[in-house]
C-alpha cells in the first residue's frame, strides 16, 4: 500500500525516565535511570501501516508518545515531512497536532465522562478551528456517521456506550482534525473479538478513504499481521527486527520475532507447531544486558568463534558461568553437599544441574570445560568461572548487534533489517557500537 | 456421576435499571480430569458462572434457582463451614489479574503456606516445605529464596504461577481458571498454558477455563461450551466445534478472528452488540444479530438439542454436539447457509 513517500523519519530517538523523587534526590544524583527507548530509528511512509510489536515494558508506548511529544524525548529527532517534531514549541506544536493524532488503548479512560460525545469530538474542531462554529454540530454528526455511529449519539455521554462504540468515538475525535498520520496504541486490545473485527475493518476503510498512515501498536501478532504492511519488533527499548510483514512471518527473522510468532495461540485444535517458550522474563531496562540485549533469553546463541557448539550448549555454559558467579563456594552450588565427594561426581552433578551435555561435541571445548570443572570440584569456583568465561564467551554477550539489512537487494520500505549476530556476514561483529556510557551526554 | 453438575442455574443481579439475568438456566457437567472451556463475549455470563460454583457471588448478585452438585454434594446447601472446606480443597480458582489475587503485604511463600495450613493440620515447617515444593512445581527458579519475596518483586507471569501454586496447594479436583492469561504477554502466556496442561495431567485435575481467546481454548481444552446472553448456545468437543460449528453465533465468532496467513482484507463481523440483559430479545436471543434469522426465531426460543437428531439431551455425553438453533429442529424455512473452510498451512509450519 505504501507508495514510498517518506512521511516520518525517526532517528536515534531516546526516552529516559529517572526514578528520583524530589529535589534532594535529584541534586544528590540518587535514583535509577531507565532508558525506555534507546536509539530507535524508524521510517513511516505515506499511506502505510507500520505495526509495532513487543512485550509489555519494551517501550512501544514510550516511543509513540515521544514521537508525538506527549512525553518529551531525551534525545534524537522525529522529522515529520520537513519539520522536526522534537524541537517544536507552543503554537507550532499545537498546529502540528492537527496532522498527527493519537488513539488510546483504553476507551474507558481516554474519554472525559463529563462531556457529551458531541463536545468530545467538537472540542478538537474548535481547538484547531477546523470548521466555522455554526457548522460544528453538523460536522460532528458527519464524523460520528463516518465511524459507524449515529449523528444523534452526539448528545449522549460516554458511559452510555459499549467498549467498541467508545473506541469509535476515540477514532472520530482523532479524525476530526483531518490528520494524515494516526498513532493507534493497542486500539483493540480491550475489546471482544467480534467487536475487534469491526474496529479493524473501520480503520482499514478510513485509511483507504482518507489516505491515512498508521503506526499500529499491538501485542497480538495475529491482529498486527492482519493490518500492517510492515512490522517493527521492539525489545528492551530497541528495534531488533523490521521489515515487510510477509518477510517477518515467512522468512528468516530475529530469534525474538520467531519466539513471538510461535507463541501466538493458534485457533486450531489440530495445530501442532513447536512453541518456543523463552527462558526467564524480560530483564530490567534499568540494567540492560551487555552485548545483544536478548542474549539472556535467546534460544539461538552463537558459538564462540574458536569452537563449534550447539546453541543449547552455549546457553548451558552461560548458565553454568552465571551459577558459578553467584555461588559463594562449592557448598552453595546445587550439587550433592556430601562432605567428601568423589571429584568426578561433583563434575557430573554440575553438568547435570546446568543442563550441560555429557559431551560438548567439540574436543577442544570439552577439554577446557573438564579442566574448569575439575578446578571447581577442587573448591576454586572463581578460577573455574574465569576460565570458562575466557573460553566460552559468545559474541552475543559482548558485541551489540546493529540493525542491518539482511539482503542488500531491496531498498526503501521493503528492506528487512535484523539486529542479530546470526545475520552478520562473518558471524562476529568487529566494529563495536560504543557503549552508552561513552557517548556524549544528552541534552536535558 | 460427573464431578461437577450444574443444573438449570439462574443468577440475577438487582440493579437500578432492573433485574439482570446474567445466567439464565444453564446446565452442564464436568468429568474428572476433563478440561472444559466456556467462551463468549464479555457480558455473556462466563465469570458469573465461575463465581457461582464457589458461591463467591456478592450482592447485588444472587443465585435464584438451580442446582450445583460437586461430587454428589449440593453446593448451594452447604453450611459456611462446609463451604470453606470445599473452597481451595476441592474447587480452586485462578483469577485473571494475579496482582489483585495476591496480598501485597505477605510474602508469596507465606500466602501459599497459609492456604495449606487452613485446610490441613500440618506444622509450620511442613507447610513451608510444601510451599517451596509447589513453587518449584510451577517452575519458579530458586524457589527456596523466592519463598520470602513479596508479590511486587515478581513479574506478572511469575505472579500468575504463584496463584496457580496456591490453587494447587490442596490438590483440588477442579480448577476454575477465569481468563488466566489475558493480562499476560504471549511469550509468558505460552509458558503458563503449558504449565496448566502438565499439571492437569499430573494431578488429574479437571479444569473449567473461561476465555475469550479461541486460540488459547483450542490448545488446552477437550470440550467447549459457547455462552451468549446468559445461555449456553452450543457445546461440542473442541475439534468438532472448530471445524464444524453449528450455531450461527459460534460461526460468527470463529470468522471474526484474524488468523496468521489469511489475506482477507475485511474481517466478517457480528453486527450489533450483546443485548441488554435487563430486557432480552424475544425468541432466540441471538436473532437480532443473526444473518439467518426468520420469523420463527423472533417468536420462539430454541432449546439446546442434539444437532443430529434434534432431540434435547437430558444427560448429554461429553462427546455430544448440541446447539440451540431452530435449524436442528427443522423449524427454519431457509435454513443456515455458511461454509467452513479449513485451510492447510494457515499459521506457522
Amino acid at each position: 500500500m505504501s507508495d514510498d513517500e517518506l512521511l516520518l523519519r525517526v532517528e536515534g530517538l531516546e526516552k529516559e525516565y529517572t526514578t528520583t523523587e524530589g529535589v534532594l534526590d535529584r541534586l544528590l544524583g540518587n535514583g535509577t535511570r531507565v532508558t525506555a527507548v534507546d536509539g530507535v530509528d524508524l521510517e513511516i511512509y505515506e499511506g502505510e501501516t507500520l505495526g509495532l510489536v513487543g512485550e509489555s515494558g519494551c517501550g512501544k508506548t514510550s516511543l509513540a508518545r515521544s514521537i508525538l511529544r506527549l512525553t518529551e524525548p531525551t534525545a534524537g529527532s522525529a522529522v515529520y515531512r520537513d519539520t522536526d517534531l522534537t524541537t517544536l514549541e507552543g503554537s507550532a506544536l499545537r498546529e502540528l497536532r492537527a496532522d498527527v493524532q493519537y488513539v488510546f488503548q483504553n476507551p474507558f479512560e481516554s474519554l472525559n465522562p463529563r462531556l457529551t460525545v458531541g463536545d468530545i469530538v467538537g472540542e478538537a474542531l474548535s481547538v484547531h478551528d477546523v470548521v466555522p462554529p455554526d457548522e460544528r454540530d453538523r460536522r460532528v454528526g458527519e464524523l460520528l456517521e463516518t465511524v459507524g455511529l449515529r449523528a444523534s449519539h452526539a448528545t449522549r455521554y460516554p458511559h452510555e456506550f459499549s467498549g467498541g462504540q467508545r473506541q469509535r468515538i476515540g477514532i472520530a475525535r482523532a479524525l476530526a482534525v483531518e490528520p494524515e498520520f494516526v498513532v493507534l496504541d493497542e486500539p483493540v486490545s480491550a475489546l471482544d473479538v467480534s467487536v475487534q473485527a469491526g474496529i479493524l475493518n473501520l480503520l482499514e476503510e478510513l485509511q483507504t478513504e482518507f489516505g491515512l498512515s498508521y503506526l499500529f501498536i499491538g501485542h497480538d501478532l495475529s491482529v498486527v499481521e492482519h493490518v500492517a504492511d510492515r512490522i517493527a519488533v521492539m525489545y528492551l527499548g530497541e528495534i531488533v527486527d523490521r521489515g515487510p510483514t510477509e518477510e517477518l512471518f515467512d522468512g528468516d527473522a530475529h530469534p525474538y520475532t520467531e519466539a513471538l510468532l510461535s507463541a501466538i495461540p493458534e485457533p486450531d485444535p489440530l495445530w501442532e507447531g513447536d512453541r518456543i517458550v523463552l527462558e526467564g522474563s524480560v530483564p530490567s531496562p534499568a540494567d540492560p544486558p551487555s552485548g545483544c540485549r536478548f542474549h539472556t533469553r535467546c534460544p539461538k546463541l552463537l558459538s564462540p568463534a574458536e569452537y563449534d557448539l550447539e546453541p543449547t550448549t552455549v546457553r548451558a555454559l552461560l548458565e553454568l558461568r552465571t551459577g558459578l558467579a553467584e555461588a559463594d563456594g562449592l557448598e552453595s552450588l546445587p550439587v550433592d553437599p556430601d562432605p567428601d565427594p568423589e571429584a568426578d561426581d561433583v563434575q557430573a552433578a554440575l553438568r547435570d544441574a546446568f543442563d550441560v551435555p555429557a559431551d560438548l561435541g567439540d574436543d577442544a571445548a570439552e577439554a577446557v570445560l573438564e579442566t574448569a570443572l575439575e578446578t571447581a570440584a577442587a573448591g576454586d569456583v572463581e578460577t573455574a568461572r574465569a576460565r570458562l568465561e575466557s573460553a566460552f564467551t559468545t559474541p552475543c554477550e559482548t558485541d551489540r548487534p546493529r540493525l542491518e539489512p539482511v539482503d542488500s537487494g531491496a531498498g526503501g520500505p521493503d528492506t528487512h533489517a535484523v539486529a542479530c549476530h546470526r545475520f552478520d556476514d562473518a558471524g562476529t561483529e568487529t566494529d563495536e557500537r560504543p557503549d552508552r556510557a561513552e557517548t556524549t551526554p544528552t541534552q536535558q | 456421576m460427573a464431578l461437577l453438575e450444574v443444573e438449570d442455574l439462574v443468577v440475577q443481579f438487582y440493579t437500578e435499571d432492573g433485574t439482570v439475568r446474567a445466567v439464565d438456566g444453564i446446565s452442564y457437567e464436568i468429568d474428572r480430569g476433563e478440561t472444559v472451556a466456556l467462551v463468549g463475549e464479555s457480558g455473556a455470563g462466563k465469570s458469573v458462572t465461575c463465581l457461582s460454583l464457589l458461591r463467591l457471588l456478592e450482592r447485588p448478585g444472587e443465585i435464584v434457582s438451580g442446582e450445583i452438585r460437586f461430587d454428589g454434594r449440593d453446593v448451594l446447601g452447604l453450611s459456611d463451614e462446609e463451604l470453606r472446606d470445599l473452597r481451595g480443597n476441592e474447587i480452586a480458582m485462578v483469577f485473571q489479574d494475579p496482582s489483585a489475587a495476591l496480598n501485597p503485604v505477605y510474602t508469596v511463600g507465606e500466602q501459599i503456606a497459609e492456604a495449606i495450613r487452613a485446610h490441613e493440620d500440618v506444622t509450620d515447617e511442613t507447610a513451608r516445605r510444601r510451599a517451596i515444593d509447589l513453587l518449584e512445581r510451577v517452575e519458579i527458579p530458586d524457589a527456596a529464596s523466592r519463598y520470602s519475596e513479596y508479590p511486587h518483586e515478581f513479574s506478572g507471569g511469575m505472579q500468575q504461577r504463584v496463584v496457580i501454586a496456591m490453587a494447587l496447594s490442596c490438590e483440588p479436583d477442579l480448577l476454575v481458571c477465569d481468563e488466566p492469561t489475558t493480562a499476560l504477554d504471549v511469550t509468558i502466556e505460552a509458558g503458563i498454558l503449558e504449565l496448566l496442561e502438565d499439571l492437569a495431567a499430573e494431578f488429574d485435575t479437571a479444569i473449567q477455563l473461561v476465555s475469550h481467546d479461541l486460540g488459547v481454548v483450542a490448545g488446552l481444552c477437550d470440550r467447549v461450551q459457547v455462552m451468549y446472553a446468559g445461555e449456553i448456545v452450543e457445546r461440542a468437543p473442541t475439534e468438532e466445534l472448530y471445524y464444524d460449528p453449528k450455531h450461527p453465533y459460534t460461526v460468527g465468532l470463529m470468522a471474526s478472528i484474524p488468523r496468521i496467513g489469511d489475506d482477507r482484507d475485511e474481517l466478517p463481523t457480528i453486527p450489533g452488540s450483546m443485548p441488554d440483559l435487563v430486557d432480552v430479545p424475544t425468541g432466540c436471543r441471538f436473532h437480532p444479530r443473526c444473518p439467518y434469522a426468520e420469523e420463527a426465531c423472533r417468536l420462539r426460543a430454541p432449546s439446546l438439542v442434539d444437532v443430529e437428531t434434534g432431540v434435547p439431551a437430558d444427560e448429554p455425553a461429553p462427546n455430544d454436539h448440541l446447539a440451540a438453533c431452530h435449524e436442528y429442529t427443522d423449524d427454519l424455512v431457509d435454513g443456515l447457509d455458511y461454509e467452513v473452510v479449513v485451510e492447510d498451512g494457515g499459521g506457522l509450519e
